[in-house]
């Protein structure tokens, strides 16, 4: 039972991480690779604001996430616009590209020496022979605190039924005056900034290094194929199941085997199940008809 | 100061690049099908060689001694197999479903040589590797017998892939990569199409195998990270996707330039600087070359003649995986 | 295809053309320093290089060796095999360096035999991999324990402390797994001892709340743990919160970090300890002379007891020392010489400067430096490391006591 709680701690963080990731996929379709580099640098100006200025992990994860969120627009402006129309396989390289640089960046500006945030996990909470930090409760509660909110906005608003309007179908989208532009923005900086979140969250759960986002785009990739391309709860879910999977195969299999476990239980989902695990009606085109 | 023996080793480690990416190209570029478990692969090739030619006193469970001479076309033909039991299940996906699905087995695969210590030495390692003819020429001189062998290795890929690429089966293979209902209507077999395809690079990725590790001199499972597959594939892009030179091309722009920029000296008291120009610069390189040059410095429609694959208005988004919209299935 | 060609050619001709003759005898010289400066060491690589400048410093304070000035010339492998190749050739073949320092282990096994081709005297100051055990000795030199003997002390830390049964928590990489074997096959085969659990585990995985339960609920004497110290932060969060701090723990060296010296100090009546290393801290004016100058280089605030570094200072002393012995900075000359200026018999010095004094007084010396007496046996071994269990106080790690290997303890086959 405790290693249910620690998966869905996994869980919340890798949902946030593909949230992000599978909005771009949705709707600018491409895989973003960049999208873990904003995770690392997510993780580095939280832990420089914490550690080096002192500042509250609340106040400092919310300059990082809107400070990141705006970045994100500026990188899809100088990058990805201009080869926009030359289509995903060109945009998926460009991001490639862009992680390169992002993660000089990184290395550039704050060196390769490991960080920490402070201890910040607080009390423990236990009920029913299970335990909790107050840091794990925080970050569950915060992803799905965010991952609610942006629910709200892309049902409750107009700008965020125009997003939908632009996921399932671009071009319809255009011809009907969705303002694309506005769009775009708006989910570049959605994206980003709950990337820069998951970085935060995993920052204050482990370590910060430079390698961190290396690490973790191939779980991201995986939670977002695995929740189907095209639907926010699967991804919800992939994240929570991928989460949960990892940390309660320990107690029936060598630990060893863990990433194996992982990643045989994506080939055998995908393969069983093409359409991800959640859409009902099978997609065409996952799947060689 | 520049030794020559420097850019011989350069040009040795862009000659196994440039075999990697056109053996990559004949799956992807016009097989259509994104593989990004080209380190899974290349880990088989490796350690079917390495198991079948170390010494007995290394401690694996099984040494057979094997001449490299047999070890080398067995390491190919094992790799091939081993592709044959990815492509197996993978081939029935698309898109970025099996580009997953091949990343997933190639961390599965270096996963497994690390679990099967006795068998691989697990992350210890095997030193050692043997290099052919290295009795007769040693030392520095050796770079230039290498060099040979990779060059040779690359030609014999070059010719290969060429061969592959102006058959009628690859005529067919990009005809179905870019229209699948068009294919099958003309009564083609896409499927075994595809995984025969799937299986010959594996086999030419699995010969190259050992030309790597004759470059490296030893073998680990850190050498088969992700990042070698992303390598592969970068010079790929930049050479051109779906040309017949541009994996040869792109992987000697890369591998030189990433080497040159290597060469910049930078003071160690800013070594932040220092390790991080290779990285932003390779980034540049690919972002600004995707940007001016979408197509690579060898675009496909230059390699088959215009008339041969769609105008790039329509060919932009067909490529099946990590692409859009996809050919329909 | 022709024109790629031609242009391989050209390259290859300008590279040729632009090759002066060897300038082996004036100019600078030349110490590479080859290490993980990004990549997964690159967390050990800033202090790393500050102790290898300490060195070169110091070599360059007495005049430089052979009365030419002396160049650190460093290159990141990025913590990878390959990176170590080209990276090799470049500081050989462009820069021309006239010895080696700095590389870690899975770089050290894939240049080695290259090394001895080209004849690079090599001091291996951060690889513990048992495959150095028994190879070196004629171009590869290690100053630092075996992880054998570090898996073997850890075991005879364990039998000292009383333990009968421990738990594992091991990262899966070579310099974790290597002294984790050792430890596991002598605490078991020769001690008697019972492994409650085995928990192995990859790096940079998001929590380890998982494997730290499993290891400590198995309900062991002790808990033993082979891991990196990025790892180590996460992993010993999780011991504390879940409170499982009334458990004592073996650490391996590489968690001889202030951090987590930090966590486990913080908790009251937790105790790690950590067998191994060879830091040679008592009455010993290497290491008295070095502290001051590394924390300096680290703008006085250095890790306390670091793990590596002082390592990488003593390594290009002694490449330093034996140049001036060998009267030459020919390869195999000063591979020769290493042993004779590193072990008795002959004066004892403790810096390079001294150590100069004496040869030029035609005197033999034994180079003693801040991290043992150095002293190598035929293969390019520490004979006998000196050993220490170090734990912490006062939130900081601080040496208990130094001991020697029991002899009774031999190597697992």
């Amino acid at each position: 039972m405790q290693n249910v709680i620690f998966g869905i701690v996994t869980g919340s963080i890798l949902a946030v991480a593909t949230l992000g990731f599978a909005l771009v996929r949705q709707t600018e379709n491409f895989l973003n690779i960049a999208h873990a580099q904003m995770m690392a640098l997510g993780a580095f100006i939280g832990v420089v604001l914490v550690d080096t200025y002192g500042m509250n992990i609340f106040l400092a994860g919310a300059i990082t996430v809107v400070g990141l969120g705006a970045l994100g627009v500026v990188l899809s402006a100088v990058f990805f616009q201009p080869v926009r129309h030359q289509g995903g396989t060109v945009l998926l390289f460009t991001s490639i590209g862009l992680a390169l640089m992002m993660y000089a960046a990184i290395l550039a500006l704050f060196g390769t020496q490991a960080r920490f945030y402070p201890d910040v996990s607080g009390s423990l909470y236990r009920f029913a022979g299970i335990n909790i930090a107050t840091n794990e409760l925080v970050i569950i509660g915060l992803a799905f605190g965010s991952i609610a909110a942006l629910q709200l906005f892309l049902n409750g608003t107009g700008l965020g039924r125009a997003v939908r309007a632009v996921a399932s179908n671009d071009d319809l989208a255009r011809v009907r005056g969705v303002p694309v532009r506005t769009v775009s923005n708006t989910i570049w900086f959605i994206s980003s900034a709950f990337g820069a979140m998951a970085g935060v969250m995993l920052g204050v759960l482990g370590a910060v290094n430079t390698e961190i986002g290396w690490h973790n785009i191939l779980i991201v990739l995986a939670a977002a194929v695995l929740g189907g391309l095209r639907s926010i709860t699967g991804v919800i879910l992939a994240g929570l199941l991928l989460g949960i999977m990892m940390d309660v195969s320990a107690l029936f299999i060598p630990t060893s085997y863990r990433p194996v476990v992982a990643f045989g239980v994506l080939v055998a989902v995908l393969i069983l199940r093409p359409e991800g695990i959640l859409s009902i009606q099978r997609r065409k085109d996952a799947v060689v008809a | 100061m520049t030794n020559p023996i420097f850019w011989v080793g350069v040009l040795t480690l862009a000659m196994i690049y440039s075999s990697l990416a056109m053996a990559l190209n004949v799956e992807s570029g016009w097989g259509g099908m994104w593989d990004l478990g080209i380190a899974g692969l290349l880990a088989a090739g490796s350690y079917c060689y390495v198991i079948l030619t170390s010494d007995a006193d290394l401690d694996m469970r099984f040494a057979p001694e094997l001449s490299m001479w047999v070890a080398w076309p067995l390491a190919a033909l094992f790799t091939g197999l081993v592709a044959f039991a990815i492509g197996a299940p993978a081939l029935r996906l698309r898109r970025e479903y099996f580009l997953i699905t091949t990343l997933a087995f190639a961390e599965i695969i270096r996963q497994l040589v690390v679990i099967q210590a006795d068998l691989t030495r697990g992350t210890l390692g095997v030193p050692n590797i043997n290099r052919p003819f290295d009795s007769f020429v040693t030392g520095r001189d050796y770079n230039y017998v290498l060099l040979g062998i990779a060059v040779a290795a690359a030609a014999v890929m070059y010719l290969v892939t060429r061969q592959v690429g102006v058959s009628p089966f690859g005529r067919t293979l990009r005809a179905a990569r870019d229209n699948e209902a068009v294919a099958l209507a003309l009564g083609k077999r896409v499927n075994r199409m595809r995984i025969k395809t799937f299986i010959l690079a594996g086999v030419l990725i699995g010969a190259t195998a050992p030309v790597y590790l004759f470059y490296i001199r030893a073998v680990s499972p850190q050498l088969f990270a992700p990042g070698i597959t992303f390598t592969v594939w970068t010079a790929l892009v930049i050479g051109g996707i779906g040309s017949i030179r541009g994996g040869l091309a792109g992987a000697v722009v890369l591998i030189v330039f990433t080497e040159a920029v290597g060469l910049i000296e930078v003071d160690p008291a800013h070594i932040n600087i220092l390790v991080a120009i290779e990285p932003f610069l390779v980034g540049l390189l690919l972002v600004l070359v995707l940007r001016f040059r979408p197509d690579g410095l060898f675009s496909e429609r230059s390699a088959f003649g215009a008339g041969n694959r769609p105008s790039r208005d329509s060919a932009g988004d067909s490529r099946p995986a990590g692409a859009t919209q996809g050919s329909g299935g | 295809m022709k024109r790629v060609l031609v242009a391989l050619l050209a390259v290859g001709l300008v590279a040729a053309a632009a090759c002066s003759g060897d300038t082996e005898e004036e100019g600078p010289v030349k110490m590479g320093f080859l290490n993980g400066q990004s990549g997964d060491y690159g967390p050990w690589g800033g202090w790393a290089l500050a102790a290898a400048e300490v060195a070169v410093e110091e070599l360059n304070a007495a005049g430089g060796v052979l009365g030419r000035d002396v160049e650190l010339i460093v290159e990141d492998n990025g913590s990878t095999p390959e990176g170590a190749v080209s990276g090799f050739a470049e500081l050989t073949e462009v820069d021309g360096i006239h010895a080696l320092g700095g590389i870690e282990s899975d770089g050290m096994v894939a240049i080695f035999e290259t090394v001895h081709e080209l004849q690079i005297p090599t001091i291996c100051s951060t690889c513990g991999t048992t495959e150095l055990d028994n190879t070196g000795g004629d171009m590869v030199f290690r100053i630092i324990p075996s992880d054998t003997d570090n898996g073997i002390v850890g075991a005879q830390v364990a039998r000292d402390e009383g333990y009968r049964s421990v738990a594992m928590l091991v990262e899966l990489s070579e310099g974790t797994e290597s002294p984790a074997n050792v430890f596991k096959a002598v605490f078991t085969e020769q001690m008697g001892g019972t492994i409650t659990e085995d928990v192995r585990f990859n790096a940079g995985e998001t929590t380890y709340a998982a494997q730290v339960a499993q290891a400590f609920e198995s309900n062991p004497d002790a808990v033993y743990i082979a891991a990196g110290f990025e790892t180590g932060v996460p992993l010993l969060n999780e011991w504390q919160r879940r409170g499982y701090t009334d458990i004592p723990m073996i650490f391996t060296t590489d968690l001889l970090s202030p951090e987590i010296a930090q966590i486990v100090g913080s908790v009251d009546g937790a105790s790690a300890i950590v067998g191994a290393t060879a830091y040679d801290t008592e009455n010993n004016p290497a290491w008295d002379a070095y502290v001051p100058r590394f924390a300096e280089k680290n703008d006085g605030d250095p890790p306390e007891i670091a793990f590596y570094d002082a390592w990488q200072y003593d390594q290009y002393i002694i490449l330093g020392l034996a140049m001036a012995k060998a009267g030459t900075t020919d390869g195999a000359a000063v591979a020769a010489a290493i042993p004779d200026i590193a072990n008795p018999p002959g004066v004892e010095v403790f810096s390079y400067a001294d150590g100069l004094a004496q040869l030029d007084a035609g005197n033999d010396i034994d180079y003693h430096g801040t991290t043992s007496n150095l002293n190598l046996n035929s293969v390019g071994n520490l004979l006998s490391p000196v050993m220490a269990v170090i734990s912490v106080q006062d939130g900081d790690w601080a040496v208990r006591e130094n001991i020697e290997l029991d002899p009774t303890l031999v190597k697992p086959s």
